[in-house]
Formats: structure tokens, sequence, C-alpha cells
């Protein structure tokens, strides 16, 4: 074959893979707007009532506020012990830090059933060693699915700001201590600023942990409080209400405007953070006769 | 008291001892320079001034006051970097404010303080710039001013000049010593480059091994130092070894041993039979061809390096090679040939005897 024709096979084969893996989020995108009462492909006529009930149906209007509220707190939470831990490991030199950065990533590894499980053991019915009693009680609160959930999304700040931190020059720090900030207005000021994109990035990774998590969330979930992905499971094992494909969209917009928000980040900071170069043109008595950019 | 009294400070790392007892004292205003190969420990004592290092011995004093256990951000003392270390992310004038905000100035303070600035460094249409839109001349001179507006009592300069091209460094050279003088402020310069110590400073301190082995005017470390380790550093030499034959009241006769024999002129204090080694400075030697000289010193002419304003010819005399700088103009004569024979001649006074504790083989 020539080049050319297997420049096309090579294409052909792109989007069928393509299409294999968009396929199954895709469909779920016109079965939301069909006007029938089950889910069906392809979808009969065309309405919006289905994203009506999402904001009728209390079935509904009680999950978004948890599965909002978690993420938000999961985001939060875990972008700031992720960066701190980050500042820890790549700044700090004490004895088991490849360890403590093993477990920092443990999250990442360990089947999500079995923290699942631990999650229940502790955060729903507690631990009890001798007299010191910890968690229990959290069964079915937002604050159960937030620390919950800030174990497993933990893992992408802690990544994302670790590899920001390697390149931050560690002169900066020093020229700032050296003019006069403190460890935490050097951090606020300068580590702060050059590790945002990691920061954010982390941040982002995190919600969407949260947002579509169910595994751990029908574990800590109760009739009472439960999150949107563990009731659009829980609807479609019971009937094929069209619902559950409105909020499957709900949460693809929301989680396609965050990853297009990362693709934003270096377009954002190339503004605020250039590289041009500069050549200066000192004449002899010390001037600047010109300077191109 | 002087302004900066540093005493016996030392640091170890592990089994090397970095800084080894270190003294060293400037006077309010003075300049003055740390030179040395790499690794001999002036990085590390200009680290161990700002506090950015803990001294594992000795104290730091900046007028009067110890400062030794002060975090770096409580010195009040500027600083320099060789690579600016000039915050990214930050304008010019954000980053030459930043040491006054800091130090809680008003807005209208730091304004202005920062206008001056900018002023003093020549920069003042540059103040919106980010520090990558600018030349390397350019962010040493915002270094400068980031490091010297809020009126510190000590500046700090870590080769802060090799990053820059040949000429630019010499011009900013020149400027840097003027706007230290007009500041006022006491200076400690560490550089590799001997001539940038020569240029710049009140005393240059010349370290080996962690220790300062002659603190000294520039002329003085130049032209008397006190060993072929200081000699060697502050430029080229020619070096010969040998013993006291006999001396007179003009000088002594230096025996290079294989039979040859140099008399040096000098007023150096020296004891028949000790040995020693003379330091002569290519630049000092003299050329002439040998047919019309009085000279006893004799040699051919093996190679030569035209370099602009100097010529470097190396001659071939007393079993050696010996290094001669001629400097050109057109009023001179430089027309030497290879395998020329030539007389080489010297001034009393351009043979520096060394002692030999630490000479140089």
């Amino acid at each position: 074959m020539t080049p050319r024709s297997w420049q096309w096979l090579w294409r052909a084969w792109a989007l069928l893979a393509a299409a294999v893996l968009l396929a199954p989020i895709l469909i779920v995108v016109p079965m939301s707007f069909t006007n029938s009462s089950t889910l069906a492909f392809p979808p009969e006529g065309l309405s919006l009532r289905w994203y009506s009930e999402l904001f009728t149906n209390p079935q509904w209007t009680l999950r978004i506020p948890v599965s909002v509220e978690t993420a938000f707190a999961t985001a939060m939470l875990a972008t700031v012990l992720g960066t701190l831990a980050a500042l820890g490991m790549t700044r700090g030199s004490f004895p088991g830090r490849g360890l403590l950065t093993g477990l920092f990533l443990a999250p990442l590894v360990v089947p999500i059933i079995d923290l699942a499980v631990g999650d229940y053991f502790v955060w729903a019915l507690g631990w009890q060693v001798g007299p010191v009693g910890f968690g229990g009680g959290l069964s079915g609160t937002v604050p159960g699915l937030i620390l919950a959930h800030t174990v497993l999304a933990f893992p992408f700040p802690f990544i994302t700001v670790s590899t920001a931190l390697t390149t931050v020059d560690r002169t900066l720090e020093l020229a700032a201590a050296g003019l006069g900030a403190n460890p935490w207005r050097t951090f606020r000021r300068v580590t702060l600023p050059l590790i945002r994109t990691g920061v954010i990035t982390g941040a982002i990774f995190a919600f969407l942990t949260s947002w579509d998590e169910v595994v751990v969330a029908s574990f800590l979930a109760s009739p009472r409080v439960s999150t949107v992905p563990v009731q659009i499971f829980t609807e479609l094992r019971q009937s094929y209400d069209p619902t559950a494909a409105a909020i499957s969209s709900v949460l693809l917009a929301a989680a396609v405007v965050l990853v297009g928000l990362l693709a934003l980040i270096p377009v954002l900071s190339r503004r605020t953070y250039g590289r041009s170069v500069a050549v200066e043109i000192v004449r002899p008595d010390g001037g600047i006769a010109a300077v191109a950019t | 008291m002087a302004f900066l009294e540093i005493r016996d400070l030392t640091k170890v790392y592990g089994e090397k001892v970095v800084l080894d007892e270190l003294n060293l004292s400037a006077q309010d205003g003075e300049f003055i320079s740390l030179l040395g190969p790499s690794g001999c420990g002036k990085t590390t004592a200009l680290r161990l001034i700002a506090g950015f290092l803990q001294p594992d011995a000795g104290s730091i004093a900046v007028n009067g006051r110890e400062i030794t256990n002060l975090p770096a951000h409580r010195r009040n003392i500027g600083m320099v970097f060789q690579s600016y270390a000039l915050f990214p992310h930050m304008t010019v004038r954000q980053n030459i404010a930043f040491g006054l905000e800091q130090r809680r100035f008003s807005r209208g303070e730091i304004s202005k303080a920062v206008d001056e600035s900018l002023d003093m460094v020549r920069l003042n249409g540059f103040a919106s710039r980010r520090p990558a839109e600018l030349s390397g001349g350019q962010q040493q001179r915002v270094a400068l001013a980031r490091a010297l507006v809020f009126k510190p009592q000590l500046l700090l300069l870590d080769e802060s000049l090799s990053a820059l091209d040949k000429k630019l460094r010499v011009q900013m050279q020149l400027e840097l010593r003027q706007i230290q003088k007009e500041v006022g402020v006491t200076a400690v310069f560490v550089t590799h480059d001997h001539e940038e110590a020569l240029t710049m400073s009140d005393r240059v301190a010349v370290m080996r091994n962690g220790r300062i082995v002659q603190l000294d005017t520039p002329s003085n470390v130049y032209r008397a130092p006190v060993d072929g380790f200081v000699a060697e550093s502050l430029g080229e030499a020619n070096f010969m070894h040998g013993s006291v034959r006999s001396k007179d009241r003009s000088g002594f006769v230096l025996d290079l041993g294989d039979g040859l024999t140099l008399a040096i002129a000098t007023d150096h204090p020296v004891d028949v039979g000790e040995t020693c080694t003379v330091a002569i400075r290519p630049e000092d030697i003299e050329l002439a061809p040998a047919q019309s000289a009085s000279s006893e010193l004799v040699g051919h002419v093996r190679s030569i390096a035209f370099a602009g304003n100097t010529t470097l010819y190396v001659i071939e005399a007393l079993h050696r090679e010996i290094r001669v700088r001629r400097p050109n103009n057109a009023a001179t004569e430089n027309g030497f040939a290879l395998d020329q024979e030539v007389a080489l001649a010297w001034n009393s006074g351009a043979a520096l005897v060394l002692s030999d504790r630490q000479g140089v083989s």
C-alpha cells in the first residue's frame, strides 16, 4: 500500500476507536430530550420535560445540592491538604519520605470497593479502640461523604502541586525571604502564584472525583441524604426513567465545562507570565539606544 | 568596631569543612570582594551572612548588632543573586516594591521610592514590564534596585555579573560601583573573576579552602601577594622556584637548579640558602632584540598570540616557558618573530618574592 492509503487507514481506525469510546457517553444526551416516559434510543419526540422534572421532583431537588456541596467541599479540602502534603514532600527532607509519598498516592491504587467498605466501617459505624472512639455517626451525612471523597480525591492535587513545585526556582523563595517576607508571605506572594496552575488543575480533578463517584457514596448514603450518581443508579434499577438521562447530561456538561477550563489555564497564564525575547543595544555612553522585543 | 564583623564563621557539610573559622570585617560603606575558585566557600559565606544557611560556629554582627541567629527575613540585608531571582509573575514595579510592602510602607511612599530607584538604575520606562521581557543587563539593574530600595544595612552580590556578556559586564561593574557609592551601602561581592574583584573593590579577600588567605587593597593583593595561590588568583604570573644562592643590597641570586641562576632585584628580605618562589607578571617583562640589549637573560620566541590591545609571547628561556604580555599601540613596535632571539628584562620590584609554604608548583 502507498503511504497515503496507510494514512487513511489509520484515520479510520482512530475514528472508530473514538466512536466506541464516545458512544456510551453521547447516547445519553439525545435520550434525555425524549418525549416518551421510558428511556429508549432513538428518542421519540423532543421535549425538555425531563429537565424540568429535575427541578420539581424532590427525588432530584434533594440530591443535587448534596452532590454540589460534597464536590465543592471535597475539592477545597483535598486541594488544601494535597498542597500542604506536596510542600512537605518536595521541600522537606526526613526519613520515611518515600513511604509517605506512597501512602499519599495509595487511594489511586487501592480497589475502590475496599475503600468503600473501610469508609463504611469507620465513618458510618465508627471505631472503638478501648476508650478511644473514632468516626461513626457519619452515615447519611454530607460531612461523611466529604471526608470519604477527600480520601479518594487527595492524590490529584498532591500530584499536580508536587509537579508544579519542582518547576519553582527555590532561589525565588530565598529572594523573597531576603527582601523581608516571612515564610507565609513568601508562600502567598511567590510560591502560590507560581504553582497556581497545579493547584487549580488539582482542584478540578478533585471536584470531578467526587462529582461522579458512585461506589463509596452508595455505601455512605441514606434514603434522606444521597448524591446524584447514586440516585441515578437506583432509578435505573427500578425503571427506565428518562430523568436519569437528563441529570447524566447535566453531570456531563459540568465535567466538560471544568475540563474546558483546564484547557484554558495555559492560555490565561501565558497572558500574565509570558516569555519573550528582548534585545538591548547599549550605546557606548551607557544609554539604551534601542530595545527590540 | 567595624560595620560588618564576622568572627570564626564555620560551616561543615558532613565531613567537609566548607568554611573554616572565617574572619572578616568591613567598614561602613566599604566594598569587599570575596574572590576564589569554586568550592572555596565564598558563596557559603555569603549565604550565611544573608541568613539562608545556619553556621555551625562563629558569629555575624552588622552595625554592632549580632544577627547570627536571626531568620533571613528579619536581617534587612539586600541580595542580588547570580540568576537575579526576579519574580517572574510580577512586573518590574511589583518586584521592586516587594521589599517595601513587607515593611508595611504606605502606598504613596512605596510608589515614590520605586520611582526613585527606577531612576537610579535608569529603567524609568520599564515599570510595567515583566522580567522575561527585559534583557540580561536590565534584569540585573532591576535586581539591584530591588535589593537597595528598602535601604538595607548590607548589600550582598553573588556572582551577580557573571551571566552578562563581557562588554555589558564591564559597564555594569562601573555602574554598580557608582550606585553603591551613591547609596553608601556596605557591600560584599562574591566573584571568581579576578579582574572584576580588582576593578570594583575597596578590598579583596582571596579565599581558599574555606579561609581568607589574604585581605587587602586591590593593588596590594596584586602587587604583594602573600603566596603563589594569591598571585595566581589575581592574574597570570610566571613562577620560578629555587633557593637563594647569594644576596647583596640590590637583591639576590636565585638558584633554579640545573646550573641556572637568575638575579632578582628586590628589597624583600631573604636568607641565603632559603628556598622561595618568585612570580613575575607577564606584563612586567620587557622584550628587546637580543643583540641590542645588555640583558643577560635571553630566550627564543616560541609562540605569538595577538589579542588586540596586547600580544602574548611565549619565550623559551631558563629551560622553561615564560609568558610575556606586551601592550599594542600605534607607537610601539612589536616586531618580534617566531624563533627570534630576544632579551628579557624587568624593573626592580616587578619580581614578587613569595613565601614558600604554599608555593605553586
